[in-house]
């Protein structure tokens, strides 16, 4: 198989091929039978094996035709419909519809599992060639961490720019439809939400494009280092569709209390993928470096300078983020998963984090908390624990009780305001938001 | 849809009827739209967007167009076009055969209510979803009811209510509101009685009975179960209600449960039996295990870690639904092989049998990891075009997760060889090649194994030159970015990726003056033999799509005039990208709407109609949060906004903030001492012309902390903003009353407004009043702003300018003062370096002899943004103060030290001035100019700030100026480092000071971050 099928890597089973001659002498019509039960075939083409093929293909002088064809892929079905003319054994035209039923696919390693539905059609003239259809995503959820302090603070640039792929044939042109109905979840170190979307891919094989656009659902919540946010807007639009360069539309919006106020921070992330850009407004409005040091450290700059915090804040983030970009967190959290734990007892969330602690000590302090969470059917259990001084651990339970209330209770070994042999300090808070005409 | 399509068909007929185009092409002798018998047309104005005009021939496709718009611009429930024969006069008074248009379109009846009754908690919210009408949508009650009855009953039923019934009607009242009514009776919901779990041999542990049928274990299925949310499926929970999307989760967690322990092929299957009581079902599973497959891998030595065994069906691709083959053992060897390579053990070897069982397979994977690798050194040879270095940096980036972290496997080798043939293709190096070469051991330590060098040998092969750039097809638009890329690229070496970017530049440039339907291809001619490109610039611009009308959608209380101000582009002006996301920007900035979407409509290739679709956020925002907590006491705080005013985008937010500290050791709160704030804004965008603003503010007791001061203060503003382009301004009026709450004595002045607040004499004698009396201040305020940076967040040309001048007025009280400030900034670029030059310069003046500005409007200097060397406010005047010693504990001081409080008799206390002056350079170098080529965000700052601070009036004095010890320039040096982020600009500066007073305790050194513009 692999001499006929370029790109194949495996074929297995066996393909009964009868083959009968009918017609008048001198014009004999040969019909070719080949019939597969169970089979496997995989290539380098796409990621995941086709499996448990029964499938019957009639071969005439005038075309293919099949009389049936399904299988496995990704534990889900697939099943193809249809034929393709020929002139003389030699194709010519296509006519193929496929259906692919609750199959979980991995097309490209840097993205998360999709499972999902698809209507496809292969037809036309060899030289114009059309896949066309539709995909419906059932779940897709992205759970990895994602290192963002590497698309934050690049040191140094793209030592790669400028680089160019070979050119990919033209084979076929592209109609592609993608949606998403609330089925794209984001359950990581930097979100939890879902979001809906609409993808188009257009264009041809050796110039594909995408138009379309994906939205996060209001209400999600948003990380960023250890701050949490309130997503308002999330928006991705695909435009120019052969840039490949979506435009951001995402408005977050937080709360930050220190020593001496509170602050409603509002941070818009807009522009091109490949130059986002964040702007901020706060209540009571303060300039943009500010927000940045409220947001990292829990302190406006002058705070900072104020209450002696600018060099623990410097110590910080420099080990923060060089921990984050050197993949220490990545160990760290590998090195936690790797235990064979129950998978009852796995945290869903880990991170490495330094700055403001989950309670907002109202102190700036360089040293590292790892953050585990646990999700858990009634509620998300917060473990925080400072790895350089283990005295000072917080725990906290959240609910969310509807869809905009969280209710946290918790439980911090080191006191603020007074101290009283209770073990530590004890607990709880509500946050809720309405929305009504 | 079904209307639309009989529309469109009804259309289509009346265009293409052989018998009816009677009127193709005759004049159009009027147009009208009017409506139908019981229907009202909107008060959107729509006959501007009809292609078909009076005096015009009259075209099918435009009639087309026509009616296909109305539908979906007017949200119509039909659209009917009815041709007339009608009669013109020419010019000469001869009759002309001509035809009358009237579109006859009919409004929906709608719903102004929804309003749902004997439903309550979660029914009530699965009934309510299940309606699908909200306020203002289409209702046909004939048709509609009965669905919306059956929707209602099925997802009650879906959802455990079995016995729902639901009643709908329309009720219209006497002022022609309708009201969609629905009467639900839920009943009792389903709720979960027994679970039995029965099916084949499941576990052989398990005890079976003699027919060889045993039930599934239920601890493990409970835990499975209530892993995945099934809150109370049975069990001690039994009796709990039947939530649909838990039961379908907890299925599938069965399933999938079962398919990691190796039943790869399972089915669960659920049936539902009436239970022993009345609202209780039973349920049974039935678990069909099919084969199972037993994966065992033993790994030799303890070199490496092996892979979990949870992790191992996903490394081995067993998702559920696979089968076992004949090539399955290969292939798992092969991707544990994979596994253990990206591991860096790239001598591992891996054998795996499969094997059968009495009810499966058994799968067994030996594995011999090997050492593990890790990248000492790369070495790399045959690169002339780049240097080493970068040629390492990268293949470092192209492998990040293998050669990135100094993992060496094979396929990241691959990888990295494939990044590197991109990167020399990229530059024109169409045939270079790499080789890696024999790993050769190195002296050094590691945790990860033993350390490699990895030797590269790179055979770069002949440089290709592009020798040609043309292009055809275009309009002109192109001949400027054209001519730049001609003198960039041409004769230089080939570039795929830069002429990909002149495409997409090209396009850019084109969709920028409205060519929506641009097509931009690159084409390109290679001579293998002379190593020449020649490379042609298709372009296919296409018409220039100009805007033929705005329509807006579901704007229900906000005013269309709101909405139309955000639209940037005017009737007739090409649509542009950038047009549509500056007025999606501008609508979502209203912060009155959920959802903005920007259509198109149209098929016309010259023009195209502005659909704005429009959800509404609901008006009124209610915000609370508090806590409790042991040590801290008790804070709330709340906030009610109405977005929406008149339905004008007019904003109404009221803020308010209490906090109760517990009174030392007790459980009970401090009520005498409450902490607390309130703040109410008014916004009203637009007034009283376009591009300003409105605010009137009021707040109570917001308190503003200092180093040497806390200050409380009521009162209200009016202020008007503008803003036009790079221009910003503010005139307002405030009233305030102040209040300082706390203030070190050392910050008070002679000739400062509080003296008499603070019971304090002019020579500063007298007992201090704290908190201070009430002071009023009034007066007015103007800001202005120019900003003509290059880059709001990195900028590195350009000039801003600032100034503030505010003033207390004193007709509510004295003293008159006046307060000036400008700012000036300036980025020169000199080259690839930046100068960055600040200048800042103020001046107050307080009426009568010997008088200053207040502590809290004086001028300061020092600190991470002004001067570097020197701690916050801490340049010019200071008085010496004493202060009570008191014995801080370890705990706090740090915090204590930072906030400038030490443990001796004495403290300078900076004062502040009413004069300033300051002039800030600073220098940036970026690293790629030091010869740091792979630095490129980064650049190395050097700098140098002088300031001054003052009293203008000599009898304004304090113990510094007493003493003749403040120098009257002061200066600081530094160097730093500043990082390009999109966030804005990080850097970290450390300053100097070279004149330190050492009697004022100032410091050497002092270290800076910042993150952003300031």
């Amino acid at each position: 198989m692999r001499t006929v099928v370029p790109g194949m890597t495996r074929a297995e089973g066996v393909a009964q091929v009868s083959v009968s001659v009918a017609g008048q002498k001198g014009a004999p019509e040969p019909t070719v039978v080949i019939q597969t039960r169970g089979a496997l075939v995989e290539g380098e083409w796409f990621p995941e094996a086709f499996e448990g093929i029964d499938a019957t293909i009639v071969a005439k002088r005038d075309g293919y035709r099949l009389r049936s064809a399904r299988g496995l892929l990704g534990g889900g079905t697939w099943d193809l419909q249809g034929g393709v003319e020929a002139d003389s054994w030699r194709p010519e035209r296509f006519d193929l519809r496929a259906s692919l039923r609750d199959a979980r696919v991995r097309y490209v390693d840097y993205l998360p599992p999709l499972v999902g539905d698809a209507e496809l059609t292969f037809d036309g003239p060899v030289d114009a060639l059309l896949l066309a259809g539709g995909i419906t995503v059932r779940d897709m959820l992205f759970a990895d961490r994602i290192g963002w302090e590497d698309a934050v603070l690049e040191l140094s640039g793209d030592a790669l720019a400028g680089g160019s792929a070979e050119s990919t044939d033209d084979y076929f042109d592209l109609n592609l439809t993608i949606t998403a109905d609330r089925t794209l979840r984001v359950r990581n170190n930097l979100a939890d939400l879902s979001a809906s979307g609409e993808l188009r891919f257009l264009g041809d094989t050796s110039r594909p494009g995408m138009v379309g656009e994906i939205r996060a659902e209001p209400g999600g919540r948003v990380y960023l280092k250890e701050r949490e946010f309130e997503l308002i807007r999330g928006e991705i639009r695909f435009i120019d569709p052969y840039a490949f360069d979506p435009e951001l539309d995402i408005a977050l919006a937080t709360r930050v209390r220190t020593r001496d106020e509170e602050f409603a921070i509002d941070y818009r992330i807009g522009g091109p993928y490949s130059d986002w850009r964040a702007d901020t407004s706060s209540s009571p409005a303060l300039p943009q470096a500010d927000i940045n040091a409220l947001l990292l450290f829990g302190m406006t700059r002058d705070e900072l300078q104020r209450y002696g915090g600018a060099a623990a804040a410097l110590a910080l983030e420099g080990g923060d983020l060089l921990a984050g970009k050197l993949g220490l967190v990545e160990t760290i959290g590998q090195g936690i998963t790797s235990f064979e734990f129950s998978s009852y007892f796995r945290p869903d969330r880990i991170d490495l984090v330094s700055g403001a602690s989950e309670r907002g000590s109202g102190s700036v302090s360089s040293d590292f908390r790892l953050i585990a969470e646990k999700d858990l059917d009634w509620s998300t259990i917060i473990v925080e624990q400072n790895i350089s001084r283990f005295s000072d651990t917080y725990v906290g339970v959240e609910k969310r009780l509807a869809d905009r209330l969280y209710a946290r209770s918790y439980f911090a070994s080191e006191q603020l305001g007074r101290s009283l042999a209770i073990g530590g300090a004890w607990g709880a808070e509500f946050n809720v938001r309405w929305e009504l005409d | 849809m079904t209307l639309l399509a009989t529309m469109l068909l009804f259309g289509a007929a009346l265009a293409s009827e052989p018998g009816a185009t009677w009127y193709a092409g005759l004049p159009v002798a009027q147009v009208s739209l009017e409506a139908a018998e019981g229907s009202s047309l909107p008060a959107e104005y729509l006959e501007p967007l009809l292609r078909v005009r009076q005096g015009e021939p009259l075209s099918p496709a435009e009639l087309r167009q026509d009616l296909a718009l109305l539908y979906r611009a007017g949200r119509f429930s039909a659209v009917e076009a009815v041709a007339e024969p009608w009669t013109l006069f020419d010019a000469g008074g001869d009759p002309v055969e001509a035809v009358r248009v009237s579109y006859v379109a009919k409004t929906p009846p709608r719903v102004d209510r929804v309003v749902l009754r004997g439903v309550s908690g979660a029914s009530r919210r699965i009934a309510r979803g299940a309606v699908g009408v909200d306020p203002g949508d289409a209702f046909f009650a004939e048709t509609a009811i009965a669905e919306v009855e059956s929707r209602v009953v099925r997802a009650l039923g879906a959802e455990g209510w079995l016995r729902a019934q639901a009643r709908a009607t329309v009720v219209t009242d006497e002022r022609g509101r309708r009201t969609l009514a629905v009467q639900i009776n839920p009943g009792q919901p389903r709720r979960y009685g027994a679970i039995d779990v029965v099916g084949p041999r499941v576990d052989p542990s398990a005890a079976c009975p003699d027919d060889g049928v045993c039930g599934f274990q239920p601890r493990r299925a409970r835990r499975w179960m209530r892993s995945e949310g099934v809150r109370a499926s049975w069990g001690p929970l039994q009796g709990s209600r039947f939530v649909r999307s838990d039961y379908e989760r907890s299925l599938e967690a069965v399933r999938q449960g079962l398919v990691e322990q190796g039943w790869l092929q399972a089915r669960v299957t659920a049936t539902w039996f009436a239970g022993a009581e009345a609202d209780e079902d039973r349920l049974r599973l039935l678990v069909e295990t099919g084969p199972r497959l037993q994966i065992s891998l033993e790994q030799e030595g303890r070199r490496g870690k092996a892979p979990r065994s949870a992790a191992l069906p996903e490394i081995l691709g067993f998702h559920g639904g696979e089968r076992m083959a004949r090539g399955t053992a290969a292939d798992s060897a092969r991707r544990i092989q994979a596994w253990y390579d990206a591991q860096g053990h790239l001598d591992a070897a891996v054998d795996a049998q499969l094997a059968g069982t009495q009810d499966g397979h058994v799968l067994t994977i030996r594995v011999r990891p090997g050492r593990r690798t890790n990248v000492g050194r790369i070495r790399v040879r045959g690169a002339e075009a780049f240097a080493p270095g970068y040629i390492e940096s990268a293949l470092r980036q192209a492998d990040p997760d293998g050669l990135g972290e100094g993992i060496i496997s094979l396929a990241g080798l691959e990888k990295a060889r494939k990044g590197l043939q991109e990167f020399y293709r990229g530059h024109g190096f169409l045939d270079a090649d790499l080789t890696f070469g024999e790993l050769e051991p190195t002296i050094g330590l590691s945790l990860r194994g033993r350390s490699v060098l990895l030797p590269v040998e790179v055979a770069e092969g002949p440089r290709t030159r592009l020798i040609a750039l043309e292009s055809s097809g275009g309009t002109g638009l192109e001949d400027a970015r054209l001519q730049d890329a001609r003198a960039d690229l041409q004769d230089a070496p080939f570039s795929p990726g830069a002429l990909d970017e002149l495409g997409r530049e090209i396009t850019a440039a084109y969709r920028a003056e409205g060519y929506l339907n641009v097509d931009v291809r690159v084409e390109t001619t290679i001579d293998p033999v002379a190593h020449e490109v020649s490379a042609v610039v298709r372009i296919r611009a296409g018409q220039q799509v100009r805007l033929r009308s705005v329509v807006i959608q579901g704007n229900r209380r906000s005013r269309r005039r709101i909405v139309e101000r955000e639209v940037v582009l005017d009737v007739g002006e090409p649509i542009t990208p950038d047009a549509l996301a500056r007025t999606r920007s501008g609508l979502y900035g209203l912060d009155l709407f959920r959802v903005v979407n920007t259509e198109l409509v149209g098929d016309d290739d010259r023009s195209r109609d502005l659909l704005l679709v429009l959800d509404e956020k609901p008006n009124i925002l209610l915000e609370a949060g508090g806590g409790l907590a042991t040590d801290q006491g008790v804070r709330i705080r709340g906030r009610a906004a109405h977005r929406n005013l008149g339905g004008w985008g007019h904003k109404l937010t009221l803020l308010g903030q209490i906090g109760l500290q517990w009174l030392s050791d007790s459980w009970r709160l401090d009520t005498a001492a409450p902490v607390w704030r309130a703040a109410a804004t008014y916004q009203a965008p637009h007034v009283p012309g376009r591009g300003q603003e409105l605010v009137v503010e009021g707040l109570l007791l917001e308190a503003i902390q200092e180093p040497a001061y806390r200050l409380e203060r009521s009162g209200g503003s009016v202020s008007l903003r503008m803003v036009r382009g790079a221009f910003e301004g503010a005139f307002g009026y405030r009233v305030q009353i102040r209040r300082l709450d706390d203030v070190d004595p050392g910050a008070i002045v002679p000739g400062d407004p509080w003296l008499s607040y603070l019971d304090l004499n002019e020579d500063l004698s007298g007992t201090l009043r704290l908190p201070s009396a009430t002071r009023l201040t009034s007066g007015p305020r103007l800001v202005l702003l120019a900003d003509r940076r290059n880059d709001r967040f990195n900028p590195t040309r350009g000039t801003v300018v600032s100034g503030v001048i505010e003033a207390n007025d004193g007709l509510i009280n004295a003293p008159v003062t006046l307060r000036g400030e400008g700012r000036l900034e300036q980025y020169i670029g000199v080259g690839p370096l930046v100068l960055d030059l600040v200048g800042r310069a103020g001046a107050g003046w307080a009426v009568g002899a010997d008088s200053t500005l207040g502590v809290e409007d004086r001028f300061y200097l020092g600190g991470s943004s002004t001067l570097r060397g020197f701690r916050l406010n801490s340049v010019g005047p200071a008085n010496l103060t004493g202060r009570p010693q008191v014995p801080f504990p370890d705990a706090v001081e740090p915090v204590i030290e930072g906030a400038g409080v030490r443990p001796a008799s004495t403290h300078w206390v900076n004062t502040g001035g009413d004069t300033l002056m300051s002039l800030q350079t600073e220098l940036r170098v970026p690293m790629p100019v030091l010869g740091f080529e792979d630095l490129d965000s980064t650049s190395v700052v050097i700098f140098n700030e002088l300031g001054h601070v003052s009293f203008r009036d000599a009898d304004v004095t304090t113990t510094s100026s007493l003493r003749s010890v403040d120098p009257w320039l002061r200066a600081s040096f530094g160097t730093g480092l500043r990082v390009v982020t999109p966030i804005g600009p990080a850097a970290v500066a450390f300053g100097y000071n070279p004149w330190r007073l050492e009697t004022r305790d100032e410091p050497a050194f002092l270290a800076h971050l910042s993150l952003g513009e300031l």
